[in-house]
């Protein structure tokens, strides 16, 4: 019985030292704290930047003492493909790299327009990179990019991952995961990644990119990109401002519902999307506007739904004619609904013939602030 | 069996030769005399010269031709305002009253003595709690007199079917020992088995509370206290009406009390008499308080040596910049810094109160500060063990405080080994353990194991407005606390 016993302790201890040990420990401060990564490609040359964190001592008694400067250093790596720009990459770094801290992946129209895939692979399979980080396109050079400005002076990962997040907050954007870029590749569907540009060397939202078949056709700026929003994001945000009488007045729109019924009959697929907002009017900029009536509140619905249904059909037009990419996402929504179908299908093919009708619809109100019945 | 018979002459013979310190008064009358044996120290003198010597020597002036013959019990029955007192024949017996302060009184023509209790022990009288602090609860605590404490407990129950049984253990100290319990509601299996365990103890002598705990404990090898510590006689009360069995020893001002589960040193005597919503609150805020105590270091060691990714990446850098200067793995500076602390909570103890705070200062402020700036300890490790000695203290039963003392550094020790993998295998085993051991035949863990939904939700949410029933984990014989 006590054998027995000795014999079970005995295994039990082989196996927990065999699955982890302290061989396995690393301290956070004897690690390479990446913030962002760019991958840029130059003529045959792929290269890898990386941006790392500079680690100050907070008690003042270390090196770096938490004097001024900037926080973030960059290393460069290039090689011929992935894998000998990593490697070059790595030949430089005076500690192993820590890549879970990487809120930023950056690549540039040169890089993304033929690596993406493998890029997306390889994060796919690096289990260091949190699933949740974010993919930029961009359009400038990476020196250009690391010379960016900001005003807490801090990585310029975490300034990017914030503007995307902000413009999510906002509604202006939307959230995509790398997971989603991978499953569209090998589903050979067509996506848009965010695209960043730097104005007067600060870091701002620019567009998106748009991919088919995993390669860059197009781009689409932030300012035409309201029907896309209102397709894709969860609670799109957008402001417009409308003529009146003698001056114009300004709408807040929030989309309410959204809903895309697919249907297919006799080999034809077709889709009727339907959008419902909610607008308000905030602000005038004549006192001649007043007083707002009911008879001229519709009419500004009238003039909104109008704006709004144009936009929409034209995201949807763009995407069909223009870079011929299912980046709205209409293969999904068929697949859910008809599966089979969709299995046997290429959809890539039938999403430019399909028939997409739209509808939009805007239940308008006047901002508390305003005073309708003010003379 | 057959008793010896006292013979004064052989008594004071034994006794002097024994070299006891004690007092001798003599009264002579025409054919022999009375003596009054008795230890200063021990004896109300006052009671003794008012009710015994007194009486005793009008009784001798009236009497002191025709005493020959008189018996104690005539003197004791006629002569002696007194109310405590026994008639003894054995002569062994004798040694053995003196010493626990009572005064004999010989008579030269009797083989019986009498036995007077006129005992006074100097003791302090009733005051406030210090481990049991109440904001608004009675503050009267027990104190280190057995008959003080008794009066306390006789004083909040008034109920007839409170047992009191009291035993004498130790043979050289023949300390008192009382235990209490309700007939009508206590489990009999406990009350016979802390009977069966007091009686059977065989030592030269105890204490207090705390050395008997240990032989009425079920294994002493166990790090979890599985008796209860009660300073408050309201506390004492409620608890012998949950069905607990009380035990008293004299000399100590803190009350055992048995079966004693896990979540009820989660209990404070507040809870009782707060508004329930907040007793909730505290309840949870007392485990939280566990966790922190146990966990806070082990998850800053799992955290910078082996799981950094768990962090958000801001939190990653912020860490690595405060154990930039830092020279020791996280799980070395994580012992030496507990270890620290653990030096100043017994420092802390231990120091006369008037420089207590100066040394709190010193050692907190300026230790801490100093080894921060030396980079010798990270600050937010120095945070993280500051919180956890607080979190300590807020647990009500200090006795809990104990085992999570030691039992830190061994999970500080799994965690920088095997990381959260290792602080998981340590919870496990202690979990199990915990589930594993009894208390006086309760699980130690009930209610949450095995599972009873009615105690368990009782065990966060008390009010004794909706808790018709005690604790049914107990087994109580009267399940019933109040008539629904």
């Amino acid at each position: 019985m006590f054998k027995n016993r000795c014999k079970l302790i005995v295994l039990l201890l082989l196996i927990i030292f065999l699955l982890t040990g302290c061989w396995d420990a690393a301290d956070v401060s004897s690690l390479d704290l990446s913030t962002m990564v760019i991958l840029d490609r130059k003529g045959d040359e792929l290269s890898f930047t990386l941006e790392i964190a500079k680690i100050s001592s907070v008690s003042g008694s270390g090196e770096g003492g938490g004097g001024g400067g900037k926080k973030q250093t960059y290393l460069t790596g290039t090689g011929k493909d992935l894998a000998e720009a990593r490697h070059a990459l790595d030949m430089q770094m005076d500690k192993p790299l820590f890549l879970g801290t990487v809120r930023a992946l950056i690549l540039t129209e040169r890089a993304a327009a033929n690596d993406l895939a493998e890029y997306l692979f390889r994060l796919r399979e690096n289990q260091e990179y949190r699933q949740k980080v974010n993919i930029s396109i961009i359009q400038d050079d990476p020196q250009a990019l690391t010379e960016a400005e900001n005003e807490t002076d801090q990585p310029l990962g975490f300034v990017i991952d914030d503007t995307i997040h902000t413009g999510q907050a906002n509604g202006h954007t939307c959230a995509v995961t790398t997971e989603k870029y991978v499953n569209d590749i090998l589903a050979k569907r067509g996506f848009i990644i965010q695209h960043i540009g730097l104005a007067d060397k600060q870091i701002k939202l620019d567009g998106y990119s748009v991919f088919r078949d995993a390669k860059l056709v197009g781009f689409i700026s932030m300012e035409s990109s309201s029907g896309l929003s209102y397709m894709l994001s969860d609670q799109p945000i957008w402001v417009y401002r409308l003529p009146g009488d003698g001056g114009f007045i300004t709408a807040e729109v929030k989309l309410g519902h959204r809903e895309i019924k697919p249907s297919y009959h006799d080999g034809q697929v077709s889709f009727r999307v339907q959008l419902t907002f909610k607008a308000t009017i905030q602000y005038k900029t004549e006192v001649s506007l007043f007083p707002l009536n009911e008879q001229n509140i519709q009419q500004y619905s009238d003039d909104l739904n109008q704006v709004l249904a144009q936009e929409v059909r034209a995201a949807i037009e763009q995407s069909q004619n223009e870079f011929q990419s299912d980046y709205l996402e209409f293969g999904e929504a068929f697949r859910l609904a008809y599966p089979d179908e969709f299995e046997r299908m290429d959809w890539s093919a039938e999403y430019l013939k399909a028939i997409i009708e739209t509808s939009t619809s805007v239940d308008i109100s006047v901002s508390d602030k305003i005073d309708i019945e003010a003379s | 069996m057959i008793r010896k018979k006292p013979k004064i002459e052989t008594i004071l013979d034994n006794i002097e030769a024994e070299g006891f310190a004690l007092s001798q008064r003599s009264m002579d009358y025409g054919g022999g005399s009375i003596e009054i044996l008795y230890i200063q120290q021990l004896t109300d003198r006052v009671s003794l010269m008012d009710f015994v010597i007194r009486p005793l020597s009008l009784y001798l002036g009236q009497h002191r031709n025709d005493m020959n013959g008189t018996k104690a019990k005539t003197i004791a029955q006629n002569v002696l305002y007194v109310d405590d007192y026994q008639i003894q024949s054995d002569g062994e017996e004798v040694q053995a009253s003196i010493l626990d302060g009572k005064v004999i009184i010989l008579l030269t023509d009797d083989d019986e003595y009498i036995v007077v209790n006129l005992k006074k022990v100097e003791h302090r009288s009733i005051s406030e709690p210090t481990l049991e602090y109440t904001l608004r609860g009675p503050r009267d605590c027990f104190v280190e007199s057995l008959d003080t404490n008794l009066s306390l407990i006789r004083y909040r129950n008034k109920d007839a079917k409170l047992r009191i049984c009291q035993y004498k253990v130790g043979k050289r100290t023949k300390t008192s020992v009382a235990m209490f319990y309700i007939e009508d509601i206590a489990n009999d299996k406990v009350v016979s088995l802390i009977k069966q365990r007091i009686q059977a103890i065989d030592v030269d002598g105890i204490g207090d509370s705390g050395e008997l705990e240990v032989f009425l404990q079920n294994s002493n090898l166990n790090l979890f206290p599985q008796m209860g510590v009660v300073e408050r006689s309201d506390m004492a009360q409620h608890l012998l009406h949950e069905g607990k069995v009380l035990v008293l020893v004299d000399g100590s001002g803190l009350a055992l009390s048995a079966p004693k589960c896990f979540p009820e040193y989660f209990f404070s005597c507040d809870d009782r008499y707060d508004n329930m919503y907040f007793g909730l609150f505290m309840r949870i805020l007392r485990y939280a308080s566990f966790f922190i105590a146990l966990y806070a270091t082990c998850f800053y060691v799992g955290m910078s040596e082996f799981h950094i990714d768990a962090l958000p990446s801001r939190y990653v850098i912020s860490l690595a910049e405060m154990r930039a200067s830092v020279p020791f793995p996280p799980i070395i500076g994580g012992l030496m810094l507990e270890f620290v602390v653990e030096l100043l909570r017994e420092a802390l103890l231990r120091v006369p109160k008037q420089i207590g705070p100066a040394v709190g200062i010193v050692s907190a402020i300026v230790i801490g500060q100093a080894a921060i700036s030396a980079g010798i300890f990270s600050p937010l490790l120095l945070i993280l063990a500051s919180t956890s000695l607080l979190a300590s203290f807020v647990m009500p039963d200090f006795a809990l405080i104990n085992p999570i003392r030691i039992l830190k550094f061994i999970a500080i020790l799994c965690t920088g080994f095997l990381g959260f993998y290792g602080l998981v295998l340590f919870s496990c085993v202690l979990l199990i353990h915990l589930v594993s051991i009894e208390s006086f035949g309760v699980p130690y863990f009930a209610p949450f194991a095995p599972f009873n939904r009615y105690d368990f939700i009782r065990s966060f949410i008390f009010n004794i407005s909706i808790s018709p029933f005690r604790p049914k984990y107990l087994k109580n014989k009267d399940n019933t606390r109040r008539k629904t």
